[in-house]
């Protein structure tokens, strides 16, 4: 058992240096302590979520995969599948384009009502803003087991564009969480509160979260839609040059920008 | 429909009209996991297409046998590679700080076995009893004993660290007599 204790504290990198040292110089040189420890390794990172176990050794099994793979039918196997991907993205962007065609229907809609000067900024804008956006992307708390209500009713409301209701919910949820930040985010900036929807990006880039990146992705959207193409630039450029989240989305998008 | 080797026979034989519906059918899903898990479109796409490549030479050369339906087995295909390309980084920077680059083929063909020996792991997992199941899914995910003298009632962290210890030996035991343990560990 005390072995036992010995490898999970070097697993989990609880050894000293002298202990750690020690513990290497035992795996060179005692190959039943090496084996155990092997499998240990093995366990500790499959079993674990968050980490893998690789597969180290060019055996003769993973050589005859290889061999395999390089035979005539997976190639083509391969060209089949590179086409199917293809294909079942051109059909995904016919439908996006179908959703982009609804909102631009809306926004000339607002455009006939009197809005003619700034017709082509504000709905190239608006247009860009909804493509990028991506809605349906967003991930959902349907599927999360606690605190299922008020989440669930937020995005419900959000969903039937009812923006005030589902704020007042946002608002009066407490726990850190990235995605409800983003769900906040976003009504705001639906409802034109441009300003609250900045501060609310703002403190999600500035939280510990593990989606505090996205923030800058949707600050940088925000900006577009309230028509301030300048900022949104800027924001695009860092997202591009520190590889933030959606960082080749950026680029695409920078470069639709119209001034 | 019973037969989960349809889908596998499927991609042997390069049916296009069966490969575009298990995209139709199983993209989205996974796309929506690499993407709330640090991901891009990108991403989803190339692991879904080593995910495929990967089951149809494993059946190529073992015509193995899927437990539980095609679907949910694809799923768990492609968040383990993509489980994999998160640690990726861990492994393949060099002392000089390079990355080494390794031919597609050969790293599909790595992960057919790491994908067997997780299964391995697994299914030996779901044998043991249901108590040490429970401590040593908590054990893995990296529980603190603390936590888990809480959670168990048990009396002290030490009585935790025995059931931890007597229930990875079972595990190990089911592990070792299987006879796939031979060409998937790596001694």
């Amino acid at each position: 058992m005390e072995d036992d204790i010995l490898i999970d504290n070097y697993l989990e990198g609880l050894l000293s240096k002298n202990e750690e040292k020690s513990f290497l110089e035992r795996l060179k040189s005692n190959e039943e302590f090496k084996y155990k420890f092997k499998l240990e390794e093995q366990l500790f990172n499959a079993l674990d979520e968050n980490s893998w176990s690789f597969f180290k050794n060019k055996n003769v099994e993973v050589n005859e995969y290889i061999h395999l793979l390089e035979q005539n039918d997976l190639q083509n196997l391969k060209k089949t599948l590179v086409d199917a991907n293809s294909k079942f993205k051109a059909k995904n962007n016919n439908s996006k384009r179908k959703k982009l065609l609804y909102y631009l229907a809306a926004a000339s809609i607002v455009v006939f009502l009197g809005f003619q000067f700034f017709f082509n900024k504000t709905v190239s804008n608006q247009e860009l803003y909804y493509d990028y956006l991506a809605l349906n992307d967003l991930p959902s708390f349907v599927s999360r087991s606690d605190e299922v209500t008020q989440l669930t009713e937020g995005q419900g409301f959000f969903e039937d564009k009812k923006y005030t209701e589902a704020l007042d919910i946002f608002k009066s949820l407490k726990q850190q969480d990235g995605t409800l930040e983003i769900y906040k985010g976003i009504t705001q900036a639906e409802l034109g509160h441009y300003n609250d929807a900045k501060e609310t990006f703002n403190n999600l880039i500035n939280s510990n979260l593990l989606d505090a990146e996205k923030g800058f992705w949707y600050k940088a959207l925000t900006y577009i839609k309230a028509d301030k193409v300048e900022a949104a630039k800027a924001i695009l450029a860092e997202i591009i040059s520190r590889k933030l989240y959606n960082h080749s989305e950026a680029k695409e998008l920078l470069e639709k920008i119209k001034d | 429909m019973t037969d989960n080797s349809y889908y596998l026979k499927a991609l042997l034989n390069n049916d296009a009209k069966i490969i575009n519906s298990i995209y139709k059918n199983n993209f989205y899903k996974v796309k929506s996991f690499v993407l709330k898990n640090k991901g891009q479109q990108q991403d989803a796409e190339d692991i879904f297409q080593k995910a495929l490549l990967q089951l149809a030479v494993r059946y190529k050369k073992e015509k193995f046998v899927i437990k539980t339906s095609f679907e949910p087995y694809l799923f768990t295909v492609c968040k383990n590679l993509w489980r994999r390309e998160l640690n990726k980084s861990k492994i393949e920077v060099t002392k000089e700080g390079l990355i080494e680059l390794r031919d597609d083929n050969e790293d599909i063909a790595l992960a057919v076995l790491e994908q067997k020996r997780w299964e391995l792991f697994n299914e030996s997992l779901e044998l043991i009893s249901e108590n040490c199941k429970k401590i040593l899914k908590l054990f893995f995910a990296k529980t603190s004993y603390a936590e888990m003298v809480e959670i168990f009632n048990y009396n002290s962290e030490t009585v935790v660290r025995q059931r931890v210890f007597k229930c990875k030996n079972s595990l190990k035991e089911l592990i070792k007599k299987d006879k796939r343990f031979q060409s998937l560990t790596e001694l």
